[in-house]
Order: C-alpha cells, then structure tokens, then sequence
C-alpha cells in the first residue's frame, strides 16, 4: 500500500487495503458513498498522472447547481523587493519591476518584464490546504475551504531576469512530499532555474535542502551559465512544469528556449536531487555529454557537443512500485532547422524509462527522428493497467502534438500494437537539412487528430468556400505528415503542414479511468507555415520566425493562407475530444469541444445546418467517477467560458457552468467535509484560482 | 464534409437568401446590420479605454496603422472588411474574447469586451445608435451582421 493513496482516502468508510495500481479497490469503496476526505497530492491526480478521482458527488443531474465556493486572486499582483538596510518593500507589481528596472535597464527581455497572466497551475490538496505556484514563482498554500492564503513564499526569482522559453513567465504547479511522519515538503522549480524546498505546514524555506531550501539547478549543467543572457536579454533555464517525488528522489525538467540564432544551447537534461538534502544524484542525458554516451552517434559530425534542448518542460509521471520515472522528451536545436544536427539526435522527441535509484535508462521510444515539426512530447505519460487480449499488461500511453497516442509495456518498453517505421517524403529545398527516410507509426489507436496538410483536407462547406480554400494555398508545398520544412523562394511559399506545435495535444495532456481502461484526450486542429531567415546575430545557418526588431516593430505577416470573411480554411472540428479503449486500441467516441456557434452563425454557412464544429478551446480534462469535465471558452449563457461535463461513456454534453473568466489550468477536484469541491485557474487581472461545490442544501 | 448547396450562380444565392430568411424567422427576428446603429457612442468610449489599456500596445486604433504602438494586425478598414464581413456581432465578440489579449485572453470582463467591440465598429466608421450593444441578449447579437458599406 502506497502512502500516496492512503492519504487521499483519509475519513473514508471504509479505507481497505489500497495499491497504486488496484483501482478495482477503490472503486467499490466509493460505491458506499464518497469519503469525507479525498486528497489530489500530485499535479495530475497521482504519479500515474491519471487525473481521475473516485467521486460521485457531483454528478450529471446536479452539475448545473454548482456554484463558486471561493475565489482566490493571485498574489502577484504584489510584490516585495529587498532593500539594502535589511526591510522589505512591498507594492504593485508595476511598481517593483519600475523600481528594478531603474536599477538595471536591461534586466528584462525586451517587452517581456514580469507577466501574472498565466496562472496555469493546478493545485493540490492535501491536509485541508491547497498548494500551487504563480507565473512568478511564488508558492502559496490556501484554505481548501474558504480559499484564504495560509502562507506565501516568495523566492523572488523575477529579480534575476526575463524567463526563458518562448512562453515567458508561467509555472504549472509544484509537488508534495511526506516522509510518512512529521516531515512534509512542497517544492517547485522557478523561472530563475532554482529548486525551493519549503515545510508544507508554515511555508519556510526547509531546513538543509541545498542553500537556504534553495537549489541552483543550473550548477554542473553545460552551457547553462547563470549570469549569461541569450540574444532576447532572457535567461537560459528556467523550470515552469511541477517536479515530481518518486521515493525520496526529486525530478524534473526545463525550460529551453526555442527560438534561437545559435546553435549552441542548454542541453535538456533531466536532473535529480535528494528530496531531504537536495545533494544532486544523477542527470540523465537527453543531448550526450561525452562520445561514450549511448546515443552519440546519433549526432553527426559530433554535433551533440553544442546542441541542446530536447528538454522535458512539460511535467513527469512515474511508477513508484516499479521505481521508474518516464520522461517525454522535445526537439532538440532548434525547432524547425537540423541542419547542424544531422542524425536522429537521440533522446530527443523520446519516451525514456530512467530507473529512479540509479539515473540508468531502461528503455526508450524515439517518436520522431531528426525532429522538424516542433514535435516536443508535450505531456507527462499516463500510466495504467489494461488487459489486450486477454493479456493484463502494465500499461504507458503517450499522447502528442502530432496527434499519435503511443501505447507501451511500460516495464519491457514493448509496443502494445505494432508501430511501423514507414518511408516519409524527404524532398526539401532547405540548404544543409537531411530529413530522416523513415519515421514510426503506430498501428493502434488510430490518431486522435488530423494529420497532414492536403487538399483533400480543406474546407467543403460549399462549393464556392472550397474554391476559396483552394485559392488561398496555391503556391504552397503541401503534404502529408513528416514533409519535410521548405524554405520560402520563387517555387514555393513554404510548407504548409499539420498539426503544428501547438496542435494535437498539448500541456493539457489526457486522463484515464483506471476503472475501464479508457484515455481521454483533448486535442486542436492547427495548420501552419513558417518563415526561415539567415540571422545576422548568431551562427544558425537558418533559424524560423523573424528577426526581433522586426518582430517588434512590424507587423507580423505569418504567411498563413488567409480565407476571405474569417471562414476556415480547414474541415472542423477545430477541436475534439476523444476516448480511446486501451484495452483494444479502438476509439470509443469522438466530440467536437464546442459547437462553434459563432461560425455555423456566419451568412455564409448558416443555411447549412452544419454539426458542431468545435474550436472552443482545448481546455484539460478531469476524470470523476460520474463525468468527464472540461473548461470551453465559449457555449455559455453568454456566449462565454464554461465548465462542462460530458458522459464518459459516449461523450454527450450533459450539463455546463458558466466560469467567470475563461479557465486557464486544467481543473482538480477533491473532498473535505463530505463536500466535492472542483478548482481551476481563471483569468483576470490579476487571474483568479476559483472553487466550485454544490449549494449545500444539495449536498447529500 | 459534405457540400451543400451546390446549385449555381444566382440561383444558389436566392436560395440562400430564402433560407437565411426562414432561419431568422425561425429564429424570431430578422437580420440586422451594424449600419443602422446598434452600439452607443457611450459604450464606444468606454471601449475607446479598455483599448488603450489593453490593445493599444500591439493594435493601432488608426487608420492604416499609424500611431500603432506594436506589431498586431489592422483592426480598422480593409483588413477588418477582409475578415469580419458576413459575421455577427457576437461572432466579433467570441473572437475577441477568446483571444485576446495574447498574453492573456479571456481575462476582461464581459462587459468590457462588448465595449472594445463598440469601439471597433466606431473606429471602423459604423454609427452609432441609441441603444447599447448587450451580451445578455445572445440571439440579437446574432443576428446583427457586419456588412460592407450600402
């Protein structure tokens, strides 16, 4: 029995014996009536990251009774600084960053000083408090009944810089660890690459982790110099997804900038630290850091030397009873060009299976060779237990931007379903880039998303719309997934391909009923083109985008095809939903996330009865015993954001709640009182964490 | 997707024509257009200051751009024309909503976005009228269509 569970199920009827991977337990416990208690101690709901809790009381027959228990506004909006007699100021937020940028002119990222906007943690709940960090990096604990803050801890890391990534100034949630007595610990990584430690009861720094609860994670880490700035004036490192505890080991990820001019870069390793000390136990590799390495010779012309990236900043997930840790790996230097890295650049866009006791790789899968796509594994694995074929089966399913959900013996690495490696076109006009020949592709489940940018894929609502469709990408190379990128000339406007970086699934990952075996995946139909340009500040032959003062200062002109009167270029649905069976590989449902009224409105299709169309957002799904909820940005009483709840066994809308501000995080749910509470990050200014339960009268 | 509709020249457009009108009928009222005043000047200047609060850094509010402060598309003339003719004024809204600001959409309230899209229409020459544009009122913003100079 793991001390995970027994804690979630503190106060319940009956608390059995109760293994991590034995749902079937917990499911007839919850049958006798929700527990007086049920924690979320994990970012995802547990290590598995299933985001599934056993509850039922709120259900499809009251779901639009919910109502806002509490709202919490978050803290950055007020900052403290420092000052040199030994005080501490505190102001607004625009005041601080004033006063630090009076200081130093040029401690910012031009146009990109601290931002709050991006509350996108979820929270956990544990002892009746709920734990979560803010955009800059400050961890807070609340009232799991009122919302009230009980403590905050401020390690001030928006004093050192501009964060790196592309996507600045965000965290996604921190993580717990109890020694099973009197010892209990939240920790997070911060925008500045530091580890803090502090005591979950009082929020103070913990007493002998690294420096002052403060680990600098950048230390023995190559080409990850702290005082440095890259060419946008932002920090090199940063940690934005939560860490995560297996055993009395800490693990995590990073944050790597994409967008570069260099070829030189921060290699993406994952890094582990003793929860107690925070001495440092192992790095695991994802770029090589010796021609010994496994993997070196993956990188031609020893290109593994400057290369780096291929870093997991998305969030881990683990089995503790088997001691391994699964890391989802991304795209290795830089995102779109390879023509420095030539070779299929191992562990990079990869699932490895790192043994926590010793740092040492068990198995990997690379997904995608020689990336081109920005294909990063963008979500932590989910991990559960299926029978195929008769055969149970320690299952690992990974889903992806490239709308692949990749299905593993998460013990031996085996594919579940045959995944094929398939000749992919190689033809590219771009100097110095060599595609990979071949690519996997797994046979079983069949993709959740589009795939592939053809004609067949655009948009037929009439005829005179496709016509317009077809127009508007004369001139591009199209293809099907894995063409390689093209280089804008006088034969073509560049490739345009399908899903983009930001399409299939994202950070928002998938969740999965440990009781049926069935994923749930949210994912967005996204096409794209980019922009190459020879930067004239580093020595990338090519790298995609423009130059920043251009960006700026210009108009940004992506090059994507432009249909007249907002219509799409695409066929819907601009979003979805799907439930995948994992114990056969089929699809058991499929819905488009929203109805997209707004466009079955337009005068030019509303005579057409269309479908729902989706594109209402792809918000994070969280699993109850009863329902399947998500955030939409539209459908609701207003046309607004609302949480809706839709039937897991054959994804019909049920019911929806209007939210007060469109959502941001994935939402959590957890009891205390006997009471279900769900709580997610909206936005505002600054944004909101907000709690929902039933009116009490309706509370059973 | 299946075409529909596909009869040809002007006698798929009087159809459509007819249909459109049977759903507005359907729908209870008949199409409006942003020509005959459906915003008020006071709601245009309320937006007028949420724009500047929260646009202005990355959209010019002038014609062909100048005195923009950033690098975000035209909101204003051809380019506006370009997307948002044959939309509906709750179209404009959910759009504006649903992504804007970039750093953080969603994030106004939605009385403040109904402000920004009066402004829009004010900035793109649209009259104003007596009575304000309201997001309660779902279906008439529906049917309120952005349509190209009479």
């Amino acid at each position: 029995m793991t001390g995970e569970k027994v804690r979630r199920l503190i106060g319940a009827s009956v608390v059995g014996l109760v293994a991590i991977q034995a749902p079937q337990v917990l499911a007839q416990e919850t049958q006798r009536g929700d527990p007086q208690t049920y924690e979320w101690p994990v970012y995802g709901a547990d290590k598995a990251g299933t985001k599934y809790a056993p509850l039922s009381q709120i259900d499809r027959h009251n779901f639009a009774e919910l109502e806002i228990a509490w709202r919490w506004v978050s803290v950055d909006g007020f900052l403290s600084r420092s000052t040199a007699d030994g005080g501490e100021w505190w102001a607004s937020r625009d005041a601080v960053v004033a006063a630090l940028e009076a200081d130093n002119p040029n401690l910012y990222r031009q146009q990109n000083t601290p931002n709050y906007a991006h509350l996108q943690a979820t929270p956990l709940m544990v002892n009746e408090r709920l734990f979560l960090n803010t955009p800059l990096s400050q961890g807070v604990a609340l009232d799991a009944r009122t919302g009230e803050a009980v403590w905050i801890y401020n390690p001030k890391s928006y004093e050192e810089g501009t964060t790196s990534m592309t996507v600045t100034w965000r965290q996604r949630g921190v993580a717990f660890w109890s020694d099973g007595a009197d010892d209990e610990r939240i920790l997070w990584g911060t925008g500045a690459g530091d580890l803090i430690c502090v005591q979950a009861a009082t929020g103070y720094p913990c007493p002998g982790f690294g420096r002052n609860g403060r680990v600098d994670l950048t230390q023995g880490l190559p080409r990850a110099e702290r005082s440095q700035r890259d060419y946008l004036n932002a920090m090199l490192y940063s940690v934005q997804s939560p860490p995560i505890v297996v055993g009395d080991t800490v693990i995590h990820g990073s944050s790597v900038a994409d967008r570069r001019v260099n070829k030189e870069a921060v290699p993406g390793w994952v890094r582990a630290w003793d929860v107690r000390t925070g001495d440092h136990r192992w790095d695991f590799h994802t770029v090589p850091a010796s021609a010994d390495d496994e993997g070196a010779d993956t990188w031609r012309d020893n290109s593994w030397r400057y290369s780096g990236n291929a870093n997991v900043w998305t969030y881990l997930s683990a089995d503790e009873e088997l001691g391994i840790v699964y890391l989802p790996t991304g795209t290795p230097t830089n995102d779109y060009y390879g023509g420095h890295r030539l070779g299929d650049n191992l562990f990079a866009e990869s699932i490895v299976a790192v043994d926590v006791a010793s740092g040492d790789k068990l198995w990997h899968f690379q997904a995608v060779h020689h990336g081109l796509w920005d294909y990063d594994f963008p979500t932590a694995a989910n991990l559960l237990d299926v029978v195929v074929d008769g055969k149970p089966i320690k299952a690992l399913a990974q889903a992806s931007k490239q709308g692949f959900l990749y299905a593993f013996d998460r013990i031996s690495g085996e594919p579940i379903w045959p995944i094929e490696e398939r000749p992919v076109p190689t033809a590219t006009n771009m100097p110095g880039e060599e595609p990979a020949p071949t690519q996997p592709f797994p046979t079983k489940p069949a993709p959740f998303e589009y795939q592939g940018f053809e004609e067949d894929d655009l948009v037929d609502f009439t005829p005179e719309i496709r016509a317009m469709a077809l127009k508007a990408v004369e001139g591009y190379t199209l293809g099907p997934l894995y063409t390689p990128q093209m280089l804008a000339d006088e034969t073509t406007k560049g490739l345009l391909f399908r899903p983009t970086g930001s399409g299939a699934a994202n950070w928002s990952g998938a969740a999965v009923d440990p009781e049926t075996g069935i994923l749930y995946v949210p994912s967005r139909n996204t096409g794209g083109v980019l922009s190459f340009y020879q930067p004239d500040n580093g020595n990338l032959r090519y790298t995609h985008g423009a130059p920043e003062n251009q960006r700026l200062k210009r108009r940004i002109t992506h090059g994507y095809p432009r249909m007249p009167r907002g219509l799409p270029l695409l066929k819907p649905p601009y979003s979805r939903m799907t439930a995948i069976d994992m114990n056969t590989g089929e699809h058991v449902w499929m819905t488009p996330l929203g109805n997209g009224d707004r466009l079955r409105n337009h005068r030019m299709l509303r005579h057409l009865d269309l479908p729902p169309l989706g594109g209402d957002g792809r918000g994070g799904p969280l699993l109850t015993k009863t329902l399947l909820i998500t955030a939409l940005s539209a459908g609701g009483s207003d046309g607004g954001p609302r949480l809706v709840a839709y039937d897991k066994s054959t994804g019909a809308e049920l019911s929806s709640v209007d939210l007060p501000r469109g959502a941001i995080g994935t939402p959590m749910t957890y009891m205390l009182d006997g009471k279900q509470y769900i709580a997610l990050t909206i936005g505002g200014t600054p944004p909101e964490l907000i709690a929902f339960k039933l009116p009490d009268r309706a509370n059973r | 997707m299946s075409p529909h509709g596909d009869r040809a020249g002007a006698g798929r457009n009087l159809a459509a024509l007819v249909l459109s009108a049977l759903i507005a009928l359907a729908h209870g009222g008949e199409d409006r257009s942003v020509w005959e005043g459906v915003y008020t000047s006071e709601q245009a200047a309320a937006g007028a200051e949420v724009f500047s609060q929260a646009c202005l850094a990355c959209h010019s509010n002038a014609p062909g751009g100048a005195g923009g402060h950033g690098p975000a598309p035209s909101l204003i003339g051809e380019d506006f024309e370009f997307r948002w003719i044959d939309s509906s004024v709750a179209d404009l809204l959910d759009v504006t909503r649903q992504t804007m600001p970039e750093a953080a959409p969603n994030s106004l309230s939605t009385q403040q976005y109904m402000q920004l899209v009066a402004y829009i229409l004010q900035l793109n020459g649209y009259p104003a009228g007596e009575a304000a544009l309201d997001p309660a009122a779902r279906s008439e913003l529906m049917r309120i269509y952005i349509e190209p100079a009479p």
